[in-house]
């Protein structure tokens, strides 16, 4: 149409781009992990809620529990209260990172024009997530080092010294974080708004932590709300990490009320496929319009 | 390559819950040149967004064929991606970074970027470079918006209804930002329904109206020979308005004019402007609309396969 502008047209990009070129999925991906950590960490109070939940957590049980005796195990051992809650309250923190912080972070991108933005742009979906994955990670891991450091050295909890017991709280610690993750993602693909998805997340969080035997001790729970939430995840978690951090005498005394682990590591990992079918069925990176 | 974009028989059709589906892009075809400013110009619902949608691959169309610079949009790889840029609508995403920060960002996805520092400079944001972008005002961000779809160096940039909002230097700062980008050789495709900017910036407007391309062409052009006649005006001996289209003004009025040298009360010959084209194409649009959205609703129309648009041959004359 316009003679002079198109003799111009610049052909750079059209000689240099072939159409078998391919972004990197994982430098872009780590790329948006530091994105999303820079831009988590400008939101002071919810960066300063999700790191030291558990542990503020811990020392609130740990002192209003502070007179309670220790249970006695055989040949002197004992087991202190905060020894008793350390499992439960890292497990909170796998929920808190992975479900309830990453469905409301989710639901803000559709909402806010990120994911339409990037969607047209060369960045592959995968890196997006790897994003997502990278920030909710290096949350989990710095969440939980502040909970075992309160936990040591404000209440002489020992921590396990085998290193099998530190895989399998690494592998509980991981497939709760990724259930926890697809849920949420599920679940901020279904919000409405971008409210109802930083909202929606929160009050399933703060039931299960209480029937699960997290912030009240599985003793002080009847049977029936125990199994009500042995349908869910974090239960599960907490027994699985009970396993792992408690000596074997005190994960079997009934008071417990523990469970098969491995059981549990089936039931999450249930969930973890459940939560990967929903989002995928759910989550939009373009418009599938019907 | 003769055309950046050639779409023939172009359909979406939208489900809608207790609701005939409906065509809100009804049998489109399209070829856009590189370099071409195209705009696509309509009322509100006219099917301008969706029919963008698919051009830079966010909507999948129901039927029909489209190419982009070679690529089906919808299933290309992120090397389409690569070459176009998409300015999106309504966005508030980066609030929590600078400008120059948003810029780099995005400029990391791409394989041969544009100099962010420039970018910023040629939308007149260099004063803001180092400003949140929460504390932008409208045109700004609006301003940040096209820099963002710049940062790609690409050939075709895509622009749905950048202007909305804007007060009237924003708008004028924005035309001549689109006129430099012009210049530089990038195809611009852009959805308005301001008649003045299709005017100001288009190389050729398409007007569409319920999902059809009623009609095509230049900016002067557009409308056909026959709506560009000029219309006489004047109030004859007995006081009666009268309107005549005539291609010989200057014949009319001399045959009108009194033998007696006096005047020929309330004389006036109008060119048709843009605007008196587009109402009267919209609004014989609308009297043939109401037949095809009769026709949207035949069962024939619910399946996708058989979504071809029994009202294609409404389009351009």
């Amino acid at each position: 149409m316009n003679g002079q502008h198109t003799a111009e047209v610049d052909r750079r990009s059209a000689t240099t781009i072939c159409p078998q070129w391919r972004p990197s999925v994982v430098a872009l991906g780590w790329q948006r992990t530091k994105i999303e950590i820079a831009i988590l960490s400008q939101d002071y109070l919810s960066l300063f809620l999700v790191l030291f939940f558990p542990a503020l957590l811990m020392l609130l049980f740990g002192m209003i529990f502070d007179d309670m005796p220790p249970l006695p195990g055989p040949d002197g051992q004992s087991l202190s209260v905060a020894q008793t809650y350390l499992p439960g309250l890292l497990a909170v923190g796998t929920v808190l990172s992975g479900f309830q912080n990453l469905t409301g972070y989710v639901a803000v991108d559709r909402f806010n024009g990120t994911i339409r933005r990037l969607s047209s742009t060369p960045l592959p979906e995968v890196s997006y997530f790897l994003g997502k994955i990278g920030m909710t990670l290096v949350l989990v891991v710095a969440q939980s080092v502040l909970l075992l450091l309160v936990a040591t050295l404000v209440f002489d909890v020992p921590l396990p010294a085998d290193p099998m017991r530190w895989v399998v709280i690494a592998g509980v610690m991981l497939l709760s974080t990724a259930a926890g993750a697809v849920l949420g993602i599920a679940l901020a693909s279904a919000a409405k708004t971008e409210q109802a998805g930083t909202t929606l997340a929160v009050a399933p969080t703060m039931v299960l932590s209480f029937i699960s035997g997290v912030y009240m001790l599985p003793s002080l729970l009847p049977d029936w709300l125990l199994g009500i939430s042995a349908i869910f995840p974090l239960r599960w978690t907490a027994v699985g990490l009970q396993y792992a951090f408690l000596p074997e005498w005190a994960f079997e005394i009934p008071e417990m009320k523990t469970a098969d682990p491995w059981l549990g590591i089936g039931i999450i990992a249930a969930w973890f496929v459940l939560g990967l079918i929903l989002a995928m069925k759910t989550f939009k990176w373009k418009p599938k319009d019907s | 390559m003769a055309h950046a974009i050639i779409a023939r028989e172009l359909v979406k059709t939208y489900r809608r819950p207790q609701q005939d589906p409906v065509n809100a892009v009804d049998g489109i075809d399209l070829e856009i040149d590189f370099g071409e400013c195209y705009c696509l110009l309509g009322p509100n619902g006219a099917g301008k967004s969706t029919t963008v949608e698919m051009l830079d691959g966010a909507r999948t169309p129901t039927s029909g064929e489209l190419s982009v610079l070679g690529f089906v949009p919808a299933r290309a790889p992120a090397a389409f991606r690569a070459r176009i840029g998409v300015v999106v609508q309504e966005a508030t995403d980066g609030s929590h970074f600078t400008v120059a920060q948003t810029m780099r960002h995005l400029a990391r996805i791409y394989p041969n970027p544009a100099d962010c520092d420039e970018l910023i400079a040629a939308v007149g944001l260099s004063e803001k470079a180092n400003d949140k972008v929460s504390s932008l005002s409208g045109g700004q961000r609006r301003r940040l918006d096209v820099a963002l779809g710049l940062v790609g160096r690409p050939e075709i940039l895509f622009l749905d209804e950048p202007t909305t909002g804007f007060d009237p230097v924003s708008r004028r700062q924005f035309w001549d930002l689109i006129r430099r980008l012009h210049g530089d050789g990038t195809t611009i495709v852009l959805t308005t329904h301001y008649l003045d900017e299709a005017e100001a910036l288009a190389d050729r407007i398409g007007i569409i109206n319920h999902g059809v391309l009623i009609d095509e062409g230049p900016p002067d052009a557009i409308g056909g020979p026959f709506a560009r006649v000029p219309r006489v005006r004047w109030v004859d001996e007995v006081g009666t308005d009268r309107v005549e289209r005539t291609e010989t003004p200057t014949a009319l009025i001399s045959s009108l004019a009194p033998p007696d040298g006096g005047e020929i009360t309330g004389l006036r010959v109008v060119r048709p402007s843009l605007e008196d084209v587009y109402v009267e194409l919209i609004g014989s649009a609308d009297d043939a609309g109401t037949v095809s959205d009769a026709a949207a609703g035949a069962p024939t129309e619910q399946s996708p396969a058989t979504a071809d648009s029994p009202s294609a041959e409404v389009r351009s004359r």
